[in-house]
């Protein structure tokens, strides 16, 4: 399976097609003219929205998918009503608008103050760039100054030391580009939201970011890959809102429309049209304040409908009855007058207030992030303040309060986070849960003590509180005194064995996951006498003597359980990685030092390379050779062109996008694709692909000849020399036969390629040579001897 | 023959008594069953009731019957096991599912603890993204912001 052409001919017939490279001062664009990426995605140029054609103007669109998208707007409050208008590059170096009587209908603006010349471009990603000729930096571009319109690796941002922001403002509707009341922000709360103003009222918010995704958008929970990226620097008063491509998606584009809702619309190009993937808002529940203050607005599928928070009640009956909600709910019981700087013991007074807590919410507006490290201080905190009326510690963004009042709280059918709202305690009369969360967050993990306990056989001795019994014994006795006496007194070997046995059960009681033995290892220490390591104090401070002990027993038990769950050991963490691709171990290298260096030790390479063949079943090697199509050679890296593009492509492209590096694609397998350089044209394969490597070589006659070995699913390469045959045989513009034969030492371990040819013809004095490539010294070694008998030059090549 | 019955007690005392195959399929228990410390009920203090059902009815479902009296469930074939398991995991959420390899590992039932960890490594790491990964199972980020983007950087092909 080799094909060789002419890479000389292809390279001639590769120049551009698109007649508009880009806009200087001596080629305007004018109105029937367009200008486009030089991958052909966008196109600039003069548009009308609606059907009358005397309103044009200078946008931006996706050229290869309709219906059309107009995704940046130049003049939008200026259109053209002139037949000739033209974009060019004014004197002081700005991009301006000219219509016929060369007024400026629109301009980037003056600070493009420049000696030099310049010349506007579109690029790839659709951003209209003004480049300075001579240094190349950029003056302006279109993505620092949107429309309506987010393209991937565009951004909001604030920055306000600058005094700077920048944001979406809708068109005024569908056909009207020209401003209109809605604007789409990224806010300077801390964290950051996404917010939708009509006119100076919030519309729609996001809820705070919480590392990966905002906290009020239940539609991207926990699974969800967020194509938006958030980065907020406090100190220095920036935040940035990125939006990333969508995975798996060719196209997509975030849209504030003209009725107020932010859209995330994909397509994969073509005519398969646009799907919307995301829109907000998208109940009644999302719209802002819907329901007042201290209002709580349910928002399921059906009816999304209104209730006060507990504790509260509607300000006005006769109007909540009605369903005029906005003036909201006001407490029903006054809070405690409460004493600043009173200590953590106030709480056991009667008279404190308390904290209800509610599940699934959206963080109300108005909060401020405080500096308390767990739930527990969070909780402290806001009891202390006496203006503190909620609560929320949240995974990813930490202790929220809130100092005011409670406005644009959103109830989900699941998803959301919890808040904990300050009562005062005659509401909560009665009820227990303020116990039980107090009693769990002291709780831990003492889920596998008994298991174990039982394991070392000692269980018989443990009662109520065994476990903190056992404490105070090792700690005094090292154990012993938890044996009965006569035992303890005449058999010294059964003592030490009881010592140890409380050592590993205490160990197996450790708070932290990391600090416990797994199941394996205390197999081990139980069976061994190794070194021991030294528990520290576990922290039992459950009191069971209470009169409702059981179901606070019962659901402390539950909640210890799920925070135990969440620390998996690493071993079996290690097991869950072994069966999964190349590919996701590599980018999970990134989670943590530990999972890095677990993926790039030889003893998990070599289990997880078993595993999947195993589970997966024999892979299998399919490749061919293509040749890049003319749209694709348009390639913008030109040193590469020139040798590159005319190269052939093996395979097919896989989800990374179009490939105008000119990369050779490699496909192996059933389950490997990928993108693998290959500086040459005119490839060839090794017979026998070794555990997934892959071994091409070339010999051309345009373009220097490389061997190289290829590892499709990590895409890493190793180029090697070329043998003596293989010098020869270009000289000669010759091909070999038989080919080169690759596979694996089995006594060394070591990958190689292999030589075995007839070459008393090529003037060499045996009738034999083979060559063989060692990769640890780089360098190719003569087998000798080599077979005396002349071999047949078509039959498969010689294997390791 | 009389088949011999197990009892084990979960955690907050849930009661099971089961048939000896079916709890043999753990390699932990029959060490608690030799070591003397069950002679009537075995304890499992780090498997609650919820999670050891879920445990039995897998180790019932995959039972092998010694004796050819009836066959009954077990005569199941390899591809209904198949589909059973992936229906059985798929109905599990995901804190079930972390308990559940959790008593896996402990009871040392392997297929089970193999399916249950090539299953969360297929739905809840395979396509995520590293963020994901860290919250789901709850890893402190060691990197400094420098390292973790030079270690993102050596395999930037791995993210799109």
């Amino acid at each position: 399976m080799v094909i060789f052409y002419f890479p000389c001919l292809l390279l001639l017939t590769m120049s551009s097609s698109y007649g508009f490279a880009d806009i200087t001062t001596s080629s305007p664009l004018s109105i029937r003219q367009s200008l486009s990426s030089p991958d052909g995605s966008f196109e600039l140029g003069f548009f009308s929205p609606n059907s009358s054609q005397n309103h044009q103007y200078v946008g931006i669109w996706f050229k290869r998918v309709t219906p059309r998208v107009y995704v940046w707007v130049a003049n939008r409050e200026n259109p053209v009503t002139s037949s000739t208008a033209s974009l060019t590059i004014s004197g002081n170096g700005s991009l301006v608008l000219l219509d016929e009587k060369q007024k400026v209908l629109w301009s980037s603006g003056e600070e493009a103050l420049t000696s030099n010349e310049c010349r506007a471009e579109l690029s790839n990603s659709g951003n209209l760039l003004l480049i300075d000729n001579v240094t190349g930096t950029y003056i302006w571009q279109s993505f620092e100054h949107p429309a309506d319109t987010m393209l991937p690796l565009s951004s909001l941002m604030y920055d306000i030391p600058n005094n700077s922001r920048r944001v979406l403002t809708s068109w005024k509707s569908n056909t009207d580009p020209s401003p209109g009341e809605f604007l789409g922000e990224l806010t300077t709360d801390v964290p950051p939201q996404g917010l939708v103003r009509k006119g100076s009222t919030p519309y729609w918010r996001s809820g705070p970011w919480r590392e990966t995704r905002f906290s009020g958008i239940p539609e991207m929970d926990a699974t969800y890959v967020n194509p938006l990226q958030v980065v907020q620097d406090v100190v220095n008063g920036t935040g940035v809102l990125t939006f990333c491509a969508l995975r798996n998606y060719d196209v997509s584009y975030i849209k504030l429309t003209s009725n107020g809702s932010l859209d995330i619309h994909r397509s994969n190009g073509g005519t398969t049209g646009w799907i919307k993937h995301f829109q907000g808002p998208l109940s009644s529940c999302d719209l802002y304040g819907t329901c007042g203050p201290y209002g709580l607005c349910i928002r399921s599928v059906s009816t999304p409908t209104c209730k006060c928070l507990k504790g509260f009640v509607p300000k006005s009956d006769d109007e909540w009855n009605r369903g005029i909600w906005t003036r909201g709910c006001v407490r029903r019981t006054e809070l405690s007058s409460c004493q600043e700087n009173s200590s953590s013991t106030a709480e056991t007074k009667d008279t404190t207030d308390r904290f209800y807590r509610v599940a699934n919410i959206k963080p109300p507006d108005f909060y401020e992030l405080a500096s308390f490290g767990d739930a527990e201080q969070c909780r402290q905190g806001c009891l202390r303040n006496c203006s503190c009326s909620a609560f929320a510690y949240i995974n990813g963004i930490g202790c929220l309060v809130w100092n005011q009042e409670l406005l644009d709280t959103v109830q989900f059918s699941e998803g959301g986070d919890f808040l904990s709202i300050r009562l005062a305690r005659s509401e909560l009369a009665g009820s227990k849960r303020t116990k039980i969360i107090a009693a769990s967050s002291i709780s831990l993990c003492v889920c596998i003590i008994l298991g174990l306990v039982a394991f070392g056989c000692w269980r018989y001795r443990l009662k109520e509180n065994g476990e903190a019994r056992a404490w105070e014994s090792w700690t005094e006795t090292g154990g012993v005194d938890l044996l009965d006496q006569d035992i303890a007194e005449s058999e010294s070997d059964s003592v030490e064995a009881v010592m140890r046995c409380v050592q590993i059960g205490l160990l197996c009681v450790q708070h932290q996951a990391t600090d416990r033995p797994n199941i394996k290892q205390v197999v081990t220490m139980l069976t061994s006498t190794i070194d021991l390591p030294k528990p520290k104090q576990p922290m039992f401070v459950l009191d069971t003597s209470d009169e409702d002990s059981l179901s606070l027993k019962d659901d402390t038990m539950l909640k210890r359980h799920r925070s135990c769950v969440e620390l998996l050991p690493h071993d079996v963490v290690e097991l869950i990685l072994e069966g999964l691709p190349v590919e996701s171990l590599l980018r999970f290298k990134s989670v943590s030092k530990k999972w890095k260096s677990t993926i790039e030790s030889q003893r998990f390479q070599e289990g997880q390379w078993i595993r999947r063949r195993q589970s997966r079943g024999p892979d299998f090697l399919c490749m061919c050779l293509n040749y890049p199509s003319s749209s694709d050679d348009d390639d913008d890296d030109d040193d590469d062109a020139d040798l590159d593009t005319d190269a052939p492509r093996i395979g097919y492209h896989g989800d990374d996008g179009p490939d105008t590096d000119a990369q050779r694609t490699v496909v192996v397998g059933s389950s490997i694709v990928s993108t693998v350089r290959f500086p040459t044209s005119g490839s060839m394969f090794c017979y026998g692909s070794c555990d997934g490597l892959v071994c091409l070589y070339t010999l051309s006659m345009c373009t220097p000849s490389v061997s190289v070995v290829v590892n499709p699913a990590t895409r890493c390469h190793r180029s090697f020399p070329l043998s003596t045959y293989q010098q020869l045989l270009s000289k000669k513009f010759r091909y070999p036969s038989p080919e080169l034969g690759f596979g694996k030492d089995k006594v060394r371990g070591t990958y190689k390629p292999v030589w075995l040819y007839n070459s008393s013809e090529l003037g060499l004095d045996n009738v034999t040579t083979c060559e063989v490539f060692d990769f640890s010294t780089n360098a190719w070694r003569y087998v000798v001897p080599a077979s005396p008998f002349r071999i047949h030059p078509y039959s498969r090549p010689p294997c390791i | 023959m009389s088949k011999k019955n197990i009892v084990l007690k979960s955690s907050n005392g849930i009661i099971f008594e089961v048939e000896e195959a079916v709890a043999l399929q753990s390699e932990t228990i029959p060490y608690m069953i030799e070591d003397d410390c069950a002679n009537d009920t075995i304890p499992l203090a780090n498997v609650t009731g919820d999670i050891l059902a879920l445990v039995i009815e897998y180790c019932k479902k995959h039972v092998v019957v010694a004796d050819g009296d009836g066959g009954g469930s077990s005569s199941s074939s390899q591809e209904d096991l198949k589909n059973w398991d992936a229906q059985f995991m798929n109905d599990l959420d995901q804190s079930k599912i972390f308990n559940l390899l959790l008593a896996a590992d402990f009871l040392n039932i392997k297929t089970l603890f193999d399916l249950t960890c090539q299953f969360v490594a297929d739905t809840m790491i395979k396509g995520k993204s590293v963020e994901e990964v860290r919250r789901t199972l709850n890893i402190e980020k060691d990197y400094t912001s420098e390292e973790e983007a030079k270690a993102r950087q050596e395999n930037e092909w791995a993210f799109k």
